[in-house]
């Protein structure tokens, strides 16, 4: 086994890299990561909310499930998950922004983000996506919703009403995802204003086992 | 006095149109219908999942809500939703896969529709799943379909918030056997 790569993208930045079958990408963090995966031979092929959610009859990505693409092709398997037993990896929501930031506060709807007195950030995981596939030339209207790992939120049975929690873990967890073929892989780190610590760095490490 | 407009459905039960800023679009149904919506100003802006349900922080649709597109603009407005007693449109899930090969997948169905505006499969976002009933578990995150058996149809009306290119497809795979009798109209 050995370490193909290992970085740290720091707080509301965006991360990328290419992928081989059968690697291991460990993300190690304790706040909010929006993360996608392209097919690498085919980036139109990308990681689908709702074919994953289809694929593993679940809601939620749990270990063992697979994130599948828009063609129902399997991407990655979750191997280990850090968050399990203390929350759930979101897949109803999108890629926060400056222009959702923006829209939330002229509605006067900061306080969903829990921490509504946390500065509003510059910017969001759809520009740290967005940089992050620049290089490979996808534009951000062709970058899929991402799994929000870390996401947990309440869902009300009844009504379907969700709210943000600030349920996180205390120290860095790991999370890791086996490629099941070569891919592009890439997240943001969020600028988690339902953490108190309002998002903080990520560690990505590739493993060739 | 406005005048409304019906849609003619393709035999493969799809159709593409467009619909102005402040239109209504009224759709009838037993069956499950797929629908898509493009910014007809720039189709590259498409109907968004989650974006709809970031904007409206539910997983389900309420009069009022909206359906937002990948760019945190409104497209739609629900007016009206004749489904609400019986089961909740669907935003989970994607279009459906083909069962076998005579049918026409919903994707499939779209693309065909779509192909005047040369919209192709790949540009083709996850759909309002219009009377499509699932059942989903909050704490275990278990979801699967849970038909509802509709004796005669019902109508949910969506107002546009922009100028739109939509697309519909009654889905070949889930429906019964029976008649969708599906009926499209913009007014």
């Amino acid at each position: 086994m050995r370490i193909v790569k290992q970085e740290v993208a720091a707080r509301n930045t965006g991360w990328s890299s290419q992928i081989a079958r059968g690697q291991v990408l460990r993300l190690s963090a304790r706040t909010i990561i929006d993360f996608v995966a392209f097919d690498a031979r085919d980036y139109r092929d990308c990681f689908d909310q709702a074919r994953t959610k289809e694929a593993n009859r679940c809601i939620y990505l749990k270990r063992g499930h697979s994130m599948v693409s828009r063609s129902g092709r399997r991407l990655l398997t979750m191997v280990a998950d850090g968050f399990e037993g203390l929350g759930t990896h979101d897949m109803q929501f999108g890629m926060c922004s400056r222009a959702r930031h923006e829209r939330s506060a002229a509605e006067g709807r900061l306080s969903e983000y829990l921490h509504a007195d946390l500065k509003v950030p510059t910017h969001g995981c759809a520009e740290n996506l967005t940089s992050a596939c620049k290089p490979w030339g996808i534009p951000y209207v062709d970058i899929p919703s991402p799994v929000n790992l870390f996401q947990n939120m309440v869902i009300d049975q009844a009504t379907g009403t969700m709210r943000r929690t600030q349920v996180r873990p205390e120290a860095p967890v790991d999370i890791e995802l086996v490629a099941e073929m070569d891919l592009l892989v890439a997240f943001s780190a969020c600028p988690d204003k339902a953490s108190r610590t309002g998002g903080l760095e990520i560690g990505a490490t590739i493993v060739q086992p | 006095m406005t005048s409304t407009t019906e849609i003619e459905l393709a035999p493969n039960g799809s159709a593409a149109f467009e619909v102005c800023l402040g239109q209504t679009l009224r759709i009838t149904s037993r069956s499950s219908v797929s629908l898509v919506a493009f910014n007809a100003r720039d189709l590259s802006e498409r109907f968004d999942q989650a974006r709809t349900k970031v904007y409206n922080m539910k997983l389900w649709l309420d009069l009022g809500d909206k359906l937002f597109s990948k760019l945190n603009n409104p497209m739609f407005a629900v007016i009206e939703d004749g489904f609400r007693p019986h089961g909740r449109h669907d935003l989970q899930l994607g279009l459906c896969s083909s069962a076998g090969a005579a049918e026409a997948t919903c994707l499939e169905s779209l693309a065909q529709a779509l192909a005047p505006w040369n919209i192709a499969a790949h540009s083709i976002p996850m759909a309002l799943n219009a009377f499509q009933n699932c059942s989903v578990d909050v704490v275990s995150g278990a979801i699967a379909p849970a038909p509802v058996r509709l004796s005669a149809p019902v109508t949910l009306a969506l107002t546009a918030e922009m100028d739109l290119v939509v697309a519909v497809a009654i889905c070949q795979v889930k429906s019964d056997s029976g008649d969708a009798q599906v009926r499209i109209a913009i007014q």
